[in-house]
């Protein structure tokens, strides 16, 4: 046969001429396939996918926050939908399984994230097409996204998980030990650090369009949490991990990888114009759609998404197509101090609450109103009414609902009115910001035998700033003093705090971080399950609270089941100890 | 197979005594010397055979008296000796089958020669049968084919050629005078088919004929008067309405029966809760029937009467220096769906010219076609309530979208009649095939053949909607929104074949060598804008652009090129050899990877011209068949799966989007060809001067390798894009069929009559892992699966036994009596996904046709059988009408639901709450697909009489014909013939096969006609 083939292929040559070239096609669709070999500017775009995760449903869009508020005590989930929202159910009443649509986005994504650092990371690494000093940055983003993605997935999934080394891998095999998946982590930011460093991107660089992108504060704010966590989480060696983590969080309130400071205005942090401040060490970033939302953020056309905790949980029902599928409790408000007879302001900030903030709604039926602003008894008419579906379904117990991420005023003007139906927010997810930094500063400095309280101190003197002339009328009722005069939190050494610090510090985080899908961590790393297993036994005092609904055989387990799907896929990977 | 034949043999001895030398040439019909034609003495086994100039010489003795001259194909001629010295013979054609010139790949042959598997479907047999589409006249034919008709006006059919061997897209090549991938012409100007099916004669089509090729060839002019052709039919077409729905009283009384259920109170204070919710609507029915029961049939509404119509002129002649064919041929088809039709208007152009040591010529077809709104509309139609009209009177008759209201009838089901009255849809294609092609004569025996081929495929499709598009009961549209989709493909082929014919003695050797090179470019354009005047769809004229606008684009290439070879050798025309190579280079694969070499060998005994078998007279022919070879594929791989492919992930940084890139996929970089090991074993037998004839033909299919796109777990991190292609797993086929024919003159009384039969099994005989691969989905659960030991895409689901009653012990938790009970296969107390099984399979064990065609004087009859044995449907229509799903409109099974008052039911009780019980994919929806049909039924008349000799009519047939006209089955949905298409995304396509969901549904056709030759 061969002498055939080769007499042909001869034949072939002398009368045809050969013809390789024929068969040979490129695909000059898309970017084409030099697209990855190619300058800075497509190795830009390729660390701009490593990014796009971020915002996609199962992270930032929606699910790491709806989860992380309903597993807490902050708030509960509320509502039996459809399918995807059983499973929602099922997580925040700890009864998910591994076949979980919504655990498996959340596994899907993370892992699709380190999928796309990985192809950043591989093909720039040796390009030499690429300037260094690009090349520092970009890889240093990789680096700092991959340890983000593998963060999540640990805290999610536990540390026996597969382990994605480079972007060709089809299965994936384990990480080997219960430490391995903290190493890489560390591994990844302190690159990443070092990357940043070299070139000095810090958030004073990393202005214009490349807002948002990962930079020295950034990296070392996520490796001292990694540290915290791990120290918290893994009994063993914690002194050594505490102080690896309290000198990562000393650089940042040392201003030496940046330059950071608290905002004076609390709102700030959650306000669409007042993205990216000096508070702010790492956001995911969301931007308007318009009324197109639906077409853009499919998940799978590589658009950008819109943040949609304000759907979920923050814009009053009466707006119309209002998800509520989580609403906090009233253990949240409850944490609260009053002193002198005036609330912590956060509170106004944070929550829809009797007497509290107004609420513009532009669709109300009622045209004495309609347009102007309404307060919570008014706007979220089915919450508090015991007649309607919600009266029905929980009884006598009142609902809140979240302004922390909500809408600025501003926006439910008339000439907004397409966006009404709108299933996102332009505001950016502040993941961490420099209040956190120093309140896990403070943690360090207590676990170590330092001080924490100055920490502690500096996020509760900002508290007490009044909101400053921002459409002031909508504020509420414009006697309420955190519009008129300085708030009374008392340093912690003079509050009801004094004498046991771990205990300010835990609840200065709680009411600090509200809605911002660290309380539910802070649980598990502080150990705290017995916390909620206390709450499901004994319920909040009766008036007017609900229980967190945890099943009876709840075990402190906070770990979600490995996707089944993946376990059929993948031989390799065994499903994690979770419930 | 036993042998029942007694062999005797004959020992003749000769004696010698004076001797003398007879020469002389012999020919055939037309004058042409035969080669190699046998001259033996009678009785004797003397002889000897003529040279290439058809000379012979033969020296006889004088006791000699008779010689016997015979060569395949011809009629066998004996002829006293005498005193002559010289006989000169020309030889007869015979008329049965043996004769038949076959074409193969790259070349002819005659059946008699033939050494692997190939069936021949000829133009008399396709003239019989009024069919719309060439595939349709393929069912039932032939052994080892399977054609499942789609009912769709203007649709083909779905053909697998000895099984089904990937979860991929499976098609047959199509090879119609010579353009590889050709679609096929009409069937008024098909010549011939020819069903290639062992790997032996579709290697030389490589790559492209690892799924079996069919070759068709057009008709070409003849030598003699010019001849026209006019062949017209006209049909009526009705469909089955069998499915039992209920009407508007029927559907107040299963609401009736709701209320009691969910008011009910057990003797000691038990209830049923979670019932249905009652529809507003149902609610005002049960007070005010009359006012609010429009007691509508939607079945009755959406269907019509259909009628097909098909009108086709030819004119043909030929010459010694040419000849030409040429015909135009009109089809127009309404479907029995309100607003669905097709049309097809096509021009066949054929001819040739010869002159000196060349021959020039050139197959033109050329159609150009438009389809409507073809989608089935049936599951709507299942559901729409009965109590909703129509035309609602308020809206000054307009047709809704939305005749119901979503809280009115708790269901948001479109109104069917709406949904195609509402909206524009046309598709319009125009396709053009042209092979050119020059041949010459080099030398004696030795040809070299140029042909160079195109397709042109231009396809257009737009769709506007109309008003109420997107509200539910909403406002009118005062704008809509249209959308043009268009592509095109061009496909480009150039061949060079280089044919050597020679016999030497009674070596006859054909060698036959070439290259070939085929490019193809697909581009399409896709837009969508809204903004369009709702008045007239046909314009394009609109306001300003809309930001909901869109234009996309796509294009892609490929190409392949291939060296080919093919001896094929036999001595005396008793012991045949052939071994064909082909090697294909593809440009989907990495280079390295590109080139790939597939070799077959056939053998072949006329073992009835072994002396002896000679002189059995019952056994005219008797020849076995062995064939082993391999071939490629690369069918499922897209043009730059191996390319590296981008991927866009967008992202925000500051306060605007920044384009973000990522890799496509994955690569799997050890990807090589698929590979499909075929052997064949055969005879063909014909008794009894052809009265009787048997094929049969063993085959053992060994696919390896099979081109997947595997799942990959989601850790490997493409989110959605989750799979790879891969070489994933091995396939095998096997089977048997047999084709018999009798055929029988008597006086004026002839008939014939064929069958065929084919057994096949599929099984999957390894895949990664042991991973099973899920099809075809509903409601988050796989309906099909892939596993080893299993076929391809078998049902998977639970095993339905039953309904829980009151006091059983064994209820679910979460479950009530009148929930369905499933086996709860592992024993573990609950039901889980480790509860499902296979529980069907939608693979016949058997198909079968028979072929009865009588004459006598003027009338013929042709009555034509088929069917399949042994398979399982997945009635997903039962998901519609028997899961009480919302406000929609059940089957009457729903008025025997269970209920504590009507315990003894295999109908689960009334709730909408049945995700995890009801809807779940279980045996409940699987029933037997077996059935046999009455295909179809013709009786013609042809006019003879003096009156038309004198106008010089050659033909005049006047017939009429009746297809799907009965069937026999326990099949309980519209039709078993059951052809799902998968989604065109999907590329696991045969694991979609045989689940009825909602079809547009096969319908009877009737039909008169008329042939007229002259």
């Amino acid at each position: 046969m061969k002498i055939v083939k080769n007499i042909f292929l001869v034949l072939t040559a002398l009368i045809f001429g050969c013809s390789e070239d024929f068969i040979t096609k490129t695909n000059n669709d898309n970017m084409g396939e030099g697209f990855f070999n190619g300058g800075a500017s497509n190795a830009e775009k390729m660390v701009n996918a490593a990014y796009a995760p971020l915002q996609k449903n199962g992270l930032y869009c929606r699910t790491a926050s709806q989860l992380a508020q309903t597993r807490s005590d902050e708030a509960r989930i509320t509502k039996n939908t459809p399918k995807m929202q059983e499973d929602g159910v099922a997580m925040g009443t700890y009864n998910e399984n591994a076949n979980s649509q919504m655990a498996e986005m959340i596994w899907r994504q993370a892992y699709n994230g380190i999928f796309q650092s990985n192809v950043a990371i591989d093909n720039i690494t040796n390009n030499k097409n690429i300037a260094d000093e690009k090349k520092l940055q970009f890889l240093g983003e990789a680096y700092f996204l991959r340890a983000f993605y593998y963060f999540h997935l640990t805290m999610y999934f536990g540390e026996i998980i597969p382990e994605q080394t480079n972007s060709g891998e089809s299965v994936p095999s384990p990480f080997k030990t219960d430490t391995d998946v903290w190493e890489m982590m560390v591994a990844d930011l302190k690159q990443a650090q070092k990357n940043f460093e070299t070139i000095g991107f810090t958030n004073a660089k990393s202005v214009g369009d490349n807002l948002g992108r990962a930079n020295l504060g950034a990296a070392t704010g996520l490796l001292g949490k990694v540290y915290l966590y791990n120290a918290q989480m893994k009994k063993s060696n914690s002194t050594d991990m505490l102080n690896l983590a309290k000198a990562e969080f000393k650089k940042i309130v040392d201003q030496k990888v940046g330059s950071y400071s608290l905002m004076p205005n609390y709102m700030d942090n959650f306000r669409n114009s007042t993205e990216y401040n000096s508070e702010s060490l790492f956001e995911i970033g969301f931007m308007d759609y318009g009324t197109k939302v639906w077409e853009i953020d499919q998940d799978n056309d590589g658009g950008a998404e819109t943040n949609r905790i304000a759907k979920n949980a923050t814009m009053c029902d009466a707006v119309g197509e209002m998800w509520w599928n989580e609403a906090p409790t009233a253990r949240i408000l409850n944490e609260y101090e009053t002193n002198n007879g005036v609330k912590d302001f956060r509170c106004y900030y944070t929550l829809w609450q009797p007497g509290g903030a107004y609420f513009n709604d532009y669709k109300l039926e009622n045209e004495a109103v309609k347009g102007y602003v309404v307060h919570y008894e008014n706007a979220f008419t089915d919450l508090t009414n015991t007649t309607t579906k919600w009266g029905t379904e929980y009884g006598d117990y009142r609902f809140y609902g979240w302004r922390k991420y909500g809408f600025d005023y501003n926006y439910w003007v008339k000439d907004n009115i397409d966006k009404v139906n709108k299933v996102g927010s332009d505001i950016n997810y502040r993941y961490m910001r420099y209040a956190d930094v120093l309140l896990m500063l403070a943690e360090c400095e207590f676990y170590t035998g330092g001080d924490p309280k100055p920490m502690i101190n500096q996020v509760r003197a900002r508290a007490n700033n009044v909101v400053p002339d921002i459409n002031q009328s909508t504020w509420g009722n414009s006697s309420l003093p955190y519009l008129t005069s300085q708030g009374t939190l008392p340093t912690v050494e003079n509050s009801k705090y004094s004498s046991n610090l771990e205990a300010a510090i835990q609840h200065e985080r709680m009411v600090e971080l509200a809605c911002e899908a660290t309380r539910y961590y802070d649980i598990i790393r502080w150990n705290k399950a017995s916390l909620l297993i206390d709450l499901r036994k004994n319920g909040f005092p009766k008036a007017n609270i609900h229980e967190i609904i945890i099943d009876p055989g709840f075990t402190g387990n906070f770990l979600l089941p490995i996707p089944q799907e993946e376990l059929n896929r993948n031989s390799n990977i065994k499903q994690n100890n979770s419930n | 197979m036993k042998n029942y034949f007694i062999l005797v043999f004959l020992f003749i001895s000769i004696a010698t005594f004076g001797q003398k030398a007879i020469k002389g040439n012999i020919v055939d019909e037309k004058g042409e010397p035969l080669i190699g034609a046998t001259v033996v003495v009678s009785g004797t086994t003397k002889g000897t055979v003529t040279n290439i100039d058809g000379h012979y010489e033969l020296s006889v003795s004088a006791n000699d008296q008779e010689l016997t001259y015979s060569y395949i194909g011809y009629l066998a001629k004996k002829i006293l000796i005498g005193n002559k010295t010289t006989i000169n013979v020309a030889m007869t054609p015979d008329q049965v089958s043996l004769s038949e010139i076959v074409v193969i790949g790259y070349g002819t042959t005659k059946k008699s020669d033939l050494t692997s598997s190939i069936s021949t479907i000829k133009s008399e047999e396709l003239s019989k049968l009024p069919v719309t589409t060439l595939e349709q006249s393929l069912q039932g034919r032939a052994a080892g084919v399977t054609v499942i008709q789609s009912a769709t006006p203007g649709g083909g059919a779905t053909i697998r050629i000895r099984g089904t061997n990937s979860p991929n897209g499976t098609d047959p090549l199509w090879v119609v005078d010579g353009i590889i991938g050709a679609q096929a012409p009409n069937s008024n100007d098909v010549e011939s088919m020819q069903i290639l099916k062992d790997a032996a004669a579709c290697a030389i089509y490589g790559s492209r004929g690892s799924n079996g090729v069919i070759i068709v060839s057009t008709k070409k002019g003849k030598k003699g008067e010019p001849k026209m052709t006019l062949n017209s039919f006209y049909g009526w077409q009705d469909i089955k309405k069998n499915l039992a729905m209920m009407d508007g009283n029927q559907y107040i009384q299963y609401w009736q029966n709701n209320k009691a259920v969910n008011n009910y109170v057990g003797p000691n204070g038990e209830k049923y809760p979670n019932g249905l919710s009652m529809p507003a609507r149902v609610d005002s029915a049960l007070v005010n029937p009359g006012k609010y029961n429009a007691n509508t049939n939607w079945l009755d509404q959406i269907y019509r009467n259909g009628s097909i119509h098909n009108l086709n002129f030819s004119i043909s002649n030929g010459s010694e220096t040419g000849n030409y064919f040429v015909s135009v041929d009109n089809k127009s088809q309404d479907g029995v769906q309100v607003g669905s039709g097709f049309q097809q208007t096509s021009l066949q152009v054929n001819s040739e010219l010869k002159k000196g040591i060349f021959k020039i010529g050139e197959n033109l077809n050329a159609k150009q076609s438009s389809a409507g709104d073809n989608g089935s509309r049936l599951q709507s139609a299942l559901r729409q309530s009965p109590l909703l009209a129509v035309r609602n009177i308020k809206a000054d008759g307009e047709i809704e979208l939305w005749p119901g209201n979503t809280s009115l009838d708790n269901s948001n089901n479109p109104n069917p009649v709406a949904d195609i009255m509402n909206h524009y849809y046309k598709n319009v294609s125009d396709v053009i095939q042209l092979a050119v092609y020059a041949e010459a004569d080099l030398f004696k025996g030795m040809t070299f053949k140029s042909n160079y081929s195109t397709i042109i495929a231009n396809s257009n499709d737009q769709s506007k909607g109309f008003k109420y598009l997107d509200g539910q009961a909403g406002p009118q549209n005062t704008t809509v929104s249209m959308s043009v989709n268009s592509n095109r493909s061009v496909y480009k082929q150039f061949e060079n074949i280089l044919t050597f014919n020679r016999s030497i003695a009674k070596h006859n050797i054909v060698l036959m060598g070439g290259y070939t090179r085929e490019a193809s470019a697909y581009r399409a354009l896709n837009t969508n804008h809204s903004g369009f005047n709702v008045s007239n769809p046909e314009t394009y004229a609109s306001k300003e652009p809309n930001t909901s606008d869109y234009i996309s684009g796509y294009f892609e290439e490929t190409s392949l090129q291939s060296v080919i070879a093919r001896a094929t050798y036999n001595f005396n025309s008793r012991y045949y050899l052939t071994a064909n190579v082909r090697r294909d280079g593809s440009s989907k694969f990495l280079e390295g990877h590109r080139w790939s070499t597939f070799p077959s060998v056939s053998l072949a005994w006329r073992i009835s011209d072994e002396s002896f078998l000679k002189n059995i007279r019952q056994i005219k022919y008797l020849k076995l068949r062995a064939s082993y070879g391999s071939i490629g594929s690369q069918s499922g791989i897209g043009a730059y799966n191996l390319r590296s492919l981008s991927s866009s992930a967008n992202y925000v940084f500051g306060n605007s989007t920044q384009q973000g890139i990522t890799q496509g996929g994955i690569i799997d970089k050890n990807l090589t060809w698929e590979t499909t090991y075929s052997s064949n074993l055969g005879f063909d037998l014909e008794l009894f001067d052809g009265l009787l004839s048997l094929t049969a033909d063993y085959f053992n299919k060994n696919t390896k390798g099979l081109l997947l796109n595997t799942p990959v777990p989601f850790s490997a991190g493409l989110d959605y894009r989750s799979s790879v292609f891969r070489n994933a797993g091995d396939v095998n086929n096997k089977g048997l069929e047999i084709t018999s024919s009798i055929r029988k003159k008597l006086g004026d009384f002839s008939f014939d009559i064929s069958a065929n039969f084919t057994k096949e099994k599929t099984t999957v005989t390894s895949l990664i892992k042991d991973q099973i691969f899920s099809g075809a989905t509903q409601y988050y659960s796989y309906l099909t699966n892939t596993a080893v030991g299993h076929g391809i895409g078998d049902f998977y689901g639970y095993v339905f036994n039953g309904i829980y009653q009151i006091g059983d012990k064994d209820i679910l938790a979460g479950l009530q009596a009148g929930d369905v009970r499933y086996k709860d296969l592992n024993g573990d107390g609950k039901i889980t996904a480790e509860d499902q099984t296979f529980i069907g399979k939608s693979v016949p064990d058997y198909t079968f046709g028979l072929t009865i065609n009588a004459e006598w004087k003027n009338f013929d009859l042709s009555i034509f059988f088929q069917g399949v044995q042994g398979n399982q449907i997945f009635n997903h229509n039962l998901y519609h009408t028997e899961i009480f799903a919302k406000g929609f409109n059940q089957s009457t099974k729903a008025l025997d639901a269970w209920r504590p008052d009507n315990p003894s039911t295999t109908v689960p009780r009334y709730t909408d709450q049945h995700t995890n019980n009801y809807a779940l994919p279980s045996s409940r929806f699987i029933e037997d697909g077996s059935y046999i049909r009455l295909q179809n039924l013709t009786l013609g008349y042809t006019v003879t009489n003096s009156l038309m000799s004198k106008i010089k009519i050659d033909k005049l047939r006047f017939y009429a014909s009746a297809q799907n006209l009965l069937t026999f089955t326990r099949y309980s949905g519209i039709d078993p013939e059951v052809n799902s298409a998968a989604p065109s995304w999907d590329n696991m396509k045969n694991t979609f096969r045989g689940i009825d969901n909602s079809l547009y549904p096969v319908a009877k056709t009737y039909v008169v006609g008329m042939e007229l030759n002259f």
